[in-house]
């Protein structure tokens, strides 16, 4: 059997779901277990320490509008990962589409810690350094 | 060759799994690993440079609640009253009381252990650790002064000051502010505290570090640290940003801004909901 291929496929997608975790000791208040998709309207983005944030809405099955927070790395682990302040802020403008994928708090609120965020053209933004 | 590629795509898989979850560990293990040992030249006594933490557990023990002597009455209270976010004992912030969620001082051992680069600025008469996070400056005197033995002012860092034993550098210290922890899973200490560091650089990209707490009040005997290991940060892209070689300004501040983090996603995660 070729296990190229297989494994392969295994490195990239352990690549591309290392978290952009949190180091504030806010780990442990959300479900590493569940991965929550949302296809999410930016309202406020912040670059600020101990950890960058992300704020957007998104709509439920029946059209009603959620308001979601989302944690990110710090400032400096998004900058050592090139995601440098003006350059996040330039992609992360109120209005912008995008899905955000986080474990969301085990309180049940309407909080997670982001894991990853693709762009309109499918692209993964905003990769920080793990801490 | 497959099989050197089967083996190969296995390691990349375990070093890639790691590291990733290291960035989500609730026990700390630093991400970054050593290094292999270097042939480089080095002087023992020059340490030099910028320096990063990069082997052993963000806590005195290699994993919490490993190798802690037993604590006095007085010590195991404000252990039990201690709510870290961080280990078995680990609660969300937000219920917590660990200070650093207001991004209060660290103070040291903790800050030591902290996988944040480090500058150590040799002068005449004193080692300066320039800590990144937080943007500290603590002081390590050479002078021969000794650590004061009642300060009136306690401090987050403490007063410190150090003397060579062969290649050793012995850091002693005492005058800590009692409200920080050892680490962060809630050991606590009392002002009392004696703290010794021993640092020897064994070859030119590594310094190993031991802490020792000397603390009657908290501990029943001292209490020897987990060997943690340094690895010299030679190239400037390793930890400065903006093509700006030297350590970045990383200040958890302003309060607003923190107070802002903890009201609108740390508290509600944990499931305090504020109106």
């Amino acid at each position: 059997m070729n296990y190229r291929p297989v494994l392969l496929s295994m490195i990239l997608a352990l690549a591309l779901s290392i978290p952009v975790a949190a180091h504030h000791g806010t780990n442990i208040s959300y479900d590493h277990s569940r991965t929550v998709v949302f296809k999410a309207i930016l309202t406020e983005f912040r670059y600020a320490n101990p950890h960058a944030q992300i704020y957007f809405d998104v709509k439920d099955e029946k059209g009603n509008v959620q308001h979601w927070a989302g944690e990110l790395t710090s400032p400096y682990n998004l900058a050592q990962g090139g995601w440098t302040k003006k350059r996040s802020e330039k992609e992360l403008l109120p209005g912008t589409e995008l899905t955000i994928e986080m474990w969301p708090s085990k309180a049940g609120t309407t909080a997670g810690v982001v894991t990853k965020i693709t762009n309109s053209k499918g692209e993964q933004i905003l990769l920080g350094r793990a801490e | 060759m497959r099989t050197h590629f089967i083996r190969g795509a296995i390691v990349a898989i375990a070093a890639i799994a790691a590291f990733s979850s290291a960035g989500i560990a609730q026990t700390g293990e630093v991400a970054r690993k050593a290094r292999p040992k270097s042939n480089l030249p080095f002087d023992p006594h020059d340490f030099s440079g910028v320096w990063s933490r990069t082997g052993g557990d963000r806590g005195m023990s290699s994993r919490p609640g490993v190798d802690v002597p037993p604590m006095t009455p007085a010590g195991q209270k404000l252990f039990d009253a201690s709510g870290p976010g961080y280990g078995p004992r680990a609660v969300p912030p937000a219920k917590g009381n660990d200070i650093v969620g207001e991004c209060n001082p660290q103070g040291i051992p903790r800050l030591l252990f902290f996988p944040r680069p480090v500058e150590f600025i040799q002068l005449p008469n004193r080692l300066i650790q320039y800590f990144q996070w937080h943007h500290v400056l603590r002081e390590i005197w050479t002078d021969g002064r000794k650590p004061p033995a009642e300060p009136d002012t306690v401090r987050w860092y403490g007063y410190s000051s150090a003397h060579w034993e062969g290649n050793v550098f012995v850091v002693d210290s005492s005058g800590f502010d009692d409200r920080t922890w050892l680490d962060q899973y809630g050991y606590p200490h009392s002002d009392q505290m004696k703290l010794q560091e021993r640092y020897e650089r064994v070859d030119h990209d590594t310094i190993e570090m031991t802490v020792t707490v000397n603390d009657p009040k908290m501990y029943t005997k001292p209490w020897v640290s987990q060997k943690k290991t340094w690895s010299l940060l030679a190239k400037p892209e390793e930890y400065s940003l903006d093509g700006w070689n030297g350590l970045p300004e990383e200040v958890c501040a302003p309060v607003d801004e923190v107070d802002n983090f903890d009201r609108r996603v740390r508290d509600p995660a944990g499931g305090v909901v504020h109106k």
